[in-house]
């Protein structure tokens, strides 16, 4: 019972967090926003019993990507105009075709019934690492080398 | 909380992200917007592997990975945004249509 | 003998061949082949004739055969017997002394060769008809001899006058042929032949009535009135003096217009056969031989006269045939030849020497020109008819045929046209060498002539002397008069000269001699004057000058309306043709052209066009999508992403109402 009030509760926040996100004018708004949407997003891992996967979330999106975000939008913040009209022209199409794509997923999801099985929850810090390192190591080594790529790319791209 | 909450939840959550991509101004508004995809597919794996996979943990394995192609990609598309933000001045999106026509 | 009867014939055509074609190298440019050739078919034809008057009702018949389809035979034969020995030795001797006579005349002349060519082509085409045993051959031969006619009428075509005068004879001879040949075609018809003695014995057999007969041999006689000169064509033989004076005594006054006589003759057969054919002729002989001799009283041509008198006693001799005196008309055939030609022979002397055809500027000749005054006055006494000249003899025949078949009217017409042509012909012969010169510079620049030119004067002088008296018994073994059938009666020698043996020479001498005697007194003694009657009848005067009118007549009312015809006609067809035709296509093109050019324009270009419209637009409507926008393309990711999901799905109604 009280997994289902803070679930809602969470999921609530969740999504009017989003909605904020991409609905505020100011870009540093979006952005801490996006910070609290993430946080929450975690807060739903560990309610999921992933609990080092919350940390990881935490750590790396909020403590990694959303700093950079905020690093770029002070770096090319326009003085100016700071509360203009942030929707583009094409919010009405959009808007439909996104209420469509809900329903229809909507629709999928109640035709479909699943068989679940015990929830566990045990710690996953440990077999994540065996899975990782054991089962998954390929894509590990792959990631590796992406986010090699990606740091090269990055230095490229800032240099003069 | 059954598997179908969490399903409403990240799909809602995607499409919140799918319409902030179509109709962000701010190009990093737009990335902003990604990124609350990834979570929602994020959300979706670990509780796939939560109610259908009990003990495994391939979703959660799966969502680390998300997690770290997200970050990568966050950091190539920040550092274009820079490198266009210096060379036209702006981060809007309509107008960086140099492909027009 | 006979079997050189071929050669005669053919010789003359190779010689022609061979002088126009060669005649630059040889001798005399040609001329020397020509009277060797007609020499040598001399000869020949003399012994042929001879042969046949020793043999009366000699008779051989050579045929080739030309064509055959089945039954129908067309070929090319030669008949031997006297008719057409005869005729062969007055064409090949008048031919002979024509050839031998124009060496001096013609001499100079820059067509030389041509003209000798000519004249062989004539003489070979004459033979061919003479000697003709079928229709076929003898309308062959005398096309040809047409064409020989037009070919030296026309010689020195350079004058109009000349060329306008050899196609007049060309053209009137023509209209007669065109009886000439539906006759031909009639006997053809009806008797699937056209040999003469094939057809004579088919008469026999009654296929055809007499009318019918009498009809087909006026439609054959067609062609004698035109060949022949006879009225209404006499038209073209006065204009025919055109040509050189030589063709004058070779073919219009000897042969060429003899040949309708001939054919007369050679078909007699039908004309008995046929009732009233006979009168028709009669008529036509006796109206011609009026009308000419009257029209000889005016001229001032010396030409001219001749003309008119050649016309005149053509139809004395159609006169004869058609009384039934075939042998008279022959016998005036053969007697005519020669003196006519030589008075052609003799005019062409004098105007050799004085330049000029006007009798009014001549005069007093006899004292410059010995030998051709005095052969003219040889065929002056036998045109006249005096005797012991020839001319006696044969018009005694042609009276006396006349007033033994009864026809008194024809009779005195004939002996009145006697005297008008003793009184015409003595006003020539006056007038150019008896009566005082009237030009003294013609008069001084008189000469004689040429030996050339004089001997056949002689030879013919000597043959209108004589020539009647021989052929006086023998031209009745040569020319038998036939018996009611058609055919020559056996062994009997009719003899013409009983009963009335001394009224008609008598009578017929009376008349020549006044003639004679009345001209003296006109245009010697000018105890007469002919102005005076000339301006007391001037109608009548005019009318002969005018030679009656038929060429008026004919311009008039054939010739005008013909050229009007023909002219209306080119116009419309000029007009229809060139209007319709050409410019019709021409407009029809253009009218074409300009459906073509709105279709190609309108159609073809805007199709054309269309294609590069839509891409165009197609382009156009396409490049809205192209936003250079990333967010418009994810959109339509998101919405083709939305419509597979939706079409996968497969929504019902229940679904929807179970969303919530």
């Amino acid at each position: 019972m009280i997994s289902g009030i803070v679930f809602y509760l969470v999921s609530a926040l969740l999504l009017f967090s989003a909605l904020q996100v991409v609905t505020r004018r100011s870009v540093f708004s979006s952005a801490l926003y996006l910070a609290a949407t993430l946080s929450l997003v975690a807060v739903l891992f560990v309610l999921l019993g992933a609990d080092f996967l919350a940390a990881v979330q935490i750590l790396l999106y909020v403590g990694g990507i959303l700093v950079i975000l905020a690093f770029a939008v002070m770096l090319s913040s326009v003085q100016q105009a700071k509360l203009e009209h942030q929707v583009n022209e094409q919010w009405v199409p959009s808007l439909l075709t996104c209420i469509g794509l809900l329903l229809l997923i909507g629709v999928g999801l109640k035709r479909t019934s699943f068989l679940e099985g015990a929830r566990i929850y045990l710690p996953t810090t440990e077999p994540l690492g065996i899975l990782l390192l054991g089962k998954m190591v390929l894509p590990f080594e792959v990631i590796s080398l992406v986010l090699l790529t990606s740091l090269v790319g990055a230095i490229l791209f800032s240099r003069k | 909380m059954n598997l179908h909450h969490y399903l409403v939840v990240s799909a809602i959550l995607l499409v919140i992200g799918i319409y902030g991509v179509l109709t962000r101004r701010n190009i990093i508004g737009v990335l902003m917007s990604i990124e609350l995809i990834f979570n929602s597919v994020n959300i979706n794996l670990v509780a796939f592997n939560h109610f259908l996979y009990g003990g495994e943990l391939w979703g959660q394995g799966f969502a680390i990975f998300v997690i770290g192609l997200a970050a990568a990609e966050a950091v190539v598309g920040l550092s274009l945004v820079l490198a266009i933000y210096k060379n036209i001045k702006t981060v809007y999106v309509e107008n960086m249509n140099v492909l027009k026509g | 003998m006979i079997e050189y009867a071929p050669l005669i014939v053919l010789l003359p055509l190779i010689s022609a061949i061979v002088i126009f074609f060669f005649g630059r190298w040889l001798p005399l440019r040609g001329a020397l082949i020509g009277i060797l050739v007609m020499g040598f078919a001399l000869i020949q034809s003399l012994g042929l004739l001879y042969h046949c008057a020793l043999n009366p009702g000699f008779i051989k018949e050579l045929s080739l055969t030309w064509f055959q389809f089945s039954t129908i035979k067309t070929e090319l034969g030669f008949v031997i017997d006297g008719l057409s020995s005869l005729m062969l030795v007055i064409v090949t001797l008048v031919s002979f002394l024509v050839q031998v006579y124009s060496l001096g005349y013609m001499h100079g002349d820059p067509r030389f060769k041509r003209y000798y060519s000519y004249l062989s082509f004539f003489t070979f085409s004459m033979l061919l008809l003479v000697v003709a045993n079928n229709f076929l051959q003898i309308f062959i031969g005398w096309e040809l001899v047409g064409l020989a006619s037009y070919l030296l009428i026309g010689f020195w075509f350079e004058k109009e006058s000349a060329a306008s005068a050899g196609r007049k004879a060309f053209i009137t001879t023509k209209v007669g042929d065109i009886g000439f040949f539906l006759g031909i075609m009639s006997l053809f018809f009806y008797f699937k032949t056209l040999n003469f003695n094939e057809i004579q014995t088919a008469l026999a057999g009654n296929i055809i009535t007499p009318q019918i007969c009498g009809i087909i041999a006026l439609l054959l006689f067609c062609g004698a009135i035109g060949k022949s000169a006879q009225v209404p064509l006499h038209i073209w033989l006065p204009d025919a003096m055109e040509g050189p004076t030589p063709v004058s005594a070779l073919i219009h006054a000897a042969t060429m217009v003899a040949a309708g006589v001939y054919m007369v003759a050679r078909i007699y057969f039908m004309f008995h056969y046929g009732a009233f054919s006979l009168e028709v002729v009669a008529w036509f002989g006796m109206v011609t031989a009026f009308l000419a001799a009257t029209m000889a009283l005016v001229s001032t041509d010396i030409k001219r006269v001749l003309a008119f008198s050649t016309v005149s006693q053509l139809g004395y001799m159609v006169l004869a045939m058609g009384v039934g005196g075939r042998t008279a008309g022959m016998y005036h055939l053969t007697t005519h030849a020669f003196f006519k030609a030589l008075l052609f022979l003799g005019a062409g002397s004098v105007i050799h020497a004085v330049h000029t055809n006007d009798i009014q500027k001549m005069g007093g000749l006899s004292k410059k020109m010995v030998w051709t005054f005095w052969t003219f006055t040889f065929a002056w006494l036998a045109i006249s008819g005096v005797w012991p000249f020839a001319g006696f003899f044969s018009k005694d025949a042609i009276l006396e045929e006349a007033m033994l078949s009864g026809h008194i009217f024809l009779f005195w017409g004939a002996l009145f046209v006697a005297f008008l042509t003793a009184f015409y012909m003595t006003r020539l012969y006056l007038l150019v060498f008896i009566t005082p010169a009237r030009d003294k510079h013609i008069y001084s620049h008189a000469h004689e002539s040429p030996k050339s030119m004089v001997l056949p004067l002689v030879v013919l002088a000597f043959l209108s002397l004589v020539s009647g008296y021989l052929l006086k018994d023998s031209i009745h073994l040569l020319v038998p008069a036939l018996d009611k059938l058609g055919t020559v009666p056996e062994g009997t020698v009719p003899n013409l000269s009983h009963g009335h043996h001394w009224f008609v020479p008598v009578i017929s001498s009376l008349f020549a001699l006044g003639g004679i005697s009345l001209s003296f007194l006109f245009y010697f003694t000018k105890m007469f004057s002919a102005e005076k009657i000339a301006a007391t009848f001037p109608g009548v005067y005019q009318l002969l000058l005018k030679k009656y009118g038929f060429d008026e007549f004919y311009i008039q009312y054939i010739i005008r309306p013909a050229d009007f015809i023909a002219g209306t006609l080119y116009h419309f067809d000029d007009v229809i043709f060139d209007q319709k035709g050409v410019d019709g296509v021409g407009v029809l093109t253009d009218k074409l052209s300009v459906i073509q050019d709105w279709f190609d324009r309108n159609i073809i270009d805007k199709l054309v066009d269309l294609w590069g419209d839509l891409a165009q637009r197609a382009s156009l409507f396409v490049k809205r999508f192209q936003t250079g926008l990333v967010q418009n393309y994810i959109f339509f990711v998101v919405l083709g992403f939305g419509a597979l999901v939706f079409w996968q799905l497969k929504l019902n109604v229940n679904d929807f109402l179970n969303l919530f």
